[in-house]
């Protein structure tokens, strides 16, 4: 199969059709870096008018692993089906609902911010607040940038980049950027045409530095 | 507008025992994948990598036999004391690993089991595939163990009659104690990991309190109703009388282990049923994902 990271035996249509969790090993059902397979196995969701979890397991360079899992379509909580618009959803486990009308699978997730008063006052009124704000900061107000994305929060509403920079001060700092998604793609930010939407949140390099020299890195239990 | 305003009813569902059952079989393919992927991870740092899932019971065993067999000179009814060894750790294992693998198997699997939807019942259940590889390498240590006795002795120890059926049954009775009292402790783990702490060290004890390394006979009068009232003593006796015609039989010992798995499995599944839904959240502070560092 040409324009595909899958080997062989292996399709994105039979991996989606049972919505069930598979496990793909590198060089026996895919080829190539294992992030590149994950972003491939969004874009194939969004093809097929489904949304996908992936997960990596990676253990020493020779077992390289990826856990896909298809489902119909992510729920906020609080909100209806979004295929049915049943208000009958049945938790069938920590991330997951089925509705109970129509039986789709869906991906449960944090809910909606609360809907803000003045709708429409400043940029698009489906926003989060934190978009509208004028003066929020931008990745353009960084130089030296160096961004890699985080695969495994990667979902439908939003992706997550984390990395480096040198802010306006000239300080070397950490970087949090968030991009939120619409249907699977990102949001054109309101004031700037042709740009993404994004949040940045940064911490002083020097922090961790510090942190590092204090050894409160090492052992770091990797639980969160 | 009435019906955009009503809140949406999410029900957390509670399926019965025999429903995750289903779903389990239905999941099966997901039991191998989940189960080997403990065993590769687990060697994946070492140097001589997976050739220690031999070396290691290789050297557990060459200890022990060295001790037992030939220090303390242990009773082996007439057989060769290192297939007597390797015979009733073969049933003992199938037993001690599995309960082992399922005890902490949340702790294994947990990243995996909370980010993709499956029946959690999988989780301490692919505890078995582990315990199976381990089962492998012991019937191949026996096999060795067999055929270098053959051609030193000119005897073959393992019995070759109907009596073999009862290997299979004792490994079942095995596999059937551990999977039940491992849905209890996997589920209890999860809560709180003093469950495994514990478990080690009873587990250290059960295997000496259990005819393993010694043959009932062995046992002086007042400790031989251990024989009978433990458990897994029936398993190892039915698994060392198959293969080596070297085992004490009781029907009470049977009938108490038969007993005791059944009991075991039902009450196991129900409770880990109940428990199942909040298996993933609130888990015990400290918890590092995927630890492996006792194989």
């Amino acid at each position: 199969m040409t324009g595909t990271l899958l080997l062989e035996g292996t399709s994105w249509e039979a991996l989606a059709a049972d919505q069930r969790p598979h496990r793909l090993k590198a060089g026996k059902h895919f080829r190539g870096d294992v992030r590149a397979l994950q972003g491939e196995a969004g874009d194939a969701a969004q093809r097929l008018g489904l949304v996908v979890r992936t997960l990596r397991d990676e253990f020493g360079r020779k077992n390289r692993y990826v856990w896909v899992q298809f489902a119909d379509a992510v729920v906020p909580r609080g909100e209806p089906c979004p295929r049915c618009s049943s208000r009958h959803l049945r938790r069938v486990h920590e991330h997951y609902v089925r509705c109970r009308d129509c039986g789709a699978h869906l991906v449960l997730t944090p809910p909606l911010p609360a809907p803000e008063e003045e709708q429409g006052a400043e940029g698009s009124p489906h926003l989060p607040k934190w978009a509208r704000t004028p003066h929020r900061d931008r990745l353009s107000g960084y130089s030296e940038l160096e961004l890699v994305p985080d695969e495994d929060s990667r979902i439908p509403q939003g992706e997550i980049w984390y990395g480096r920079a040198v802010d306006e001060n000239g300080t070397p700092v950490f970087l949090e950027v968030l991009y939120p998604r619409r249907e699977g793609q990102r949001i054109e930010d309101p004031e700037r045409e042709g740009e993404p939407l994004h949040r940045v949140r940064r911490w002083p390099m020097a922090m961790f530095w510090r942190a590092a020299e204090l050894g409160l890195l090492d052992d770091l239990p990797r639980e969160r | 507008m009435e019906a955009a305003a009503r809140p949406v009813e999410l029900i957390d569902e509670r399926p019965s025992p025999l429903q995750m059952l289903r779903a389990t079989l239905r999941h099966r393919s997901l039991i191998a994948r989940l189960g080997i992927r403990v065993i590769i991870k687990g060697y994946s740092g070492a140097k001589l990598g997976r050739l220690w899932l031999v070396l290691r019971p290789a050297l557990g065993v060459f200890g022990m036999a060295l001790i037992f067999g030939a220090v303390l000179d242990a009773p082996s009814n007439g057989v060769p004391y290192i297939l007597f060894l390797l015979v009733g750790m073969l049933a003992w294992l199938t037993f001690e690993r599995f309960l082992f693998w399922a005890t902490r198997s949340f702790d294994v699997y947990r990243r995996v089991a909370a980010a993709l939807d499956f029946p959690l019942l999988v989780v301490p259940t692919a505890s078995g595939i582990a315990a199976g590889i381990e089962f492998c390498v012991f019937s191949g240590f026996i096999v060795v163990a067999t055929t270098v006795l053959l051609v030193a002795d000119g005897r073959l120890y393992i019995e070759l009659g109907p009596e073999l059926l009862l290997v299979p049954a004792g490994l079942l009775l095995a596999l059937a104690l551990a999977w039940g009292l491992g849905l209890w402790l996997s589920a209890l783990n999860a809560k709180a990991r003093d469950v495994r702490i514990v478990l080690r060290y009873v587990l250290r004890v059960w295997m000496y309190i259990t005819p393993v390394i010694y043959p009932v006979s062995a046992l002086p009068g007042t400790l031989a109703f251990l024989a009978t009232i433990n458990p897994v003593a029936a398993p190892v006796e039915m698994v060392k009388a198959g293969l080596l015609g070297a085992g004490d039989l009781r029907p009470q010992a049977i009938a108490v282990s038969v007993g005791f798995a059944v009991v075991a499995c039902v009450s196991g599944l129900w409770f880990f049923t109940r428990m199942a839904p909040g298996l993933l959240m609130n888990q015990p502070a400290g918890l590092a994902d995927d630890e492996e560092d006792t194989i």
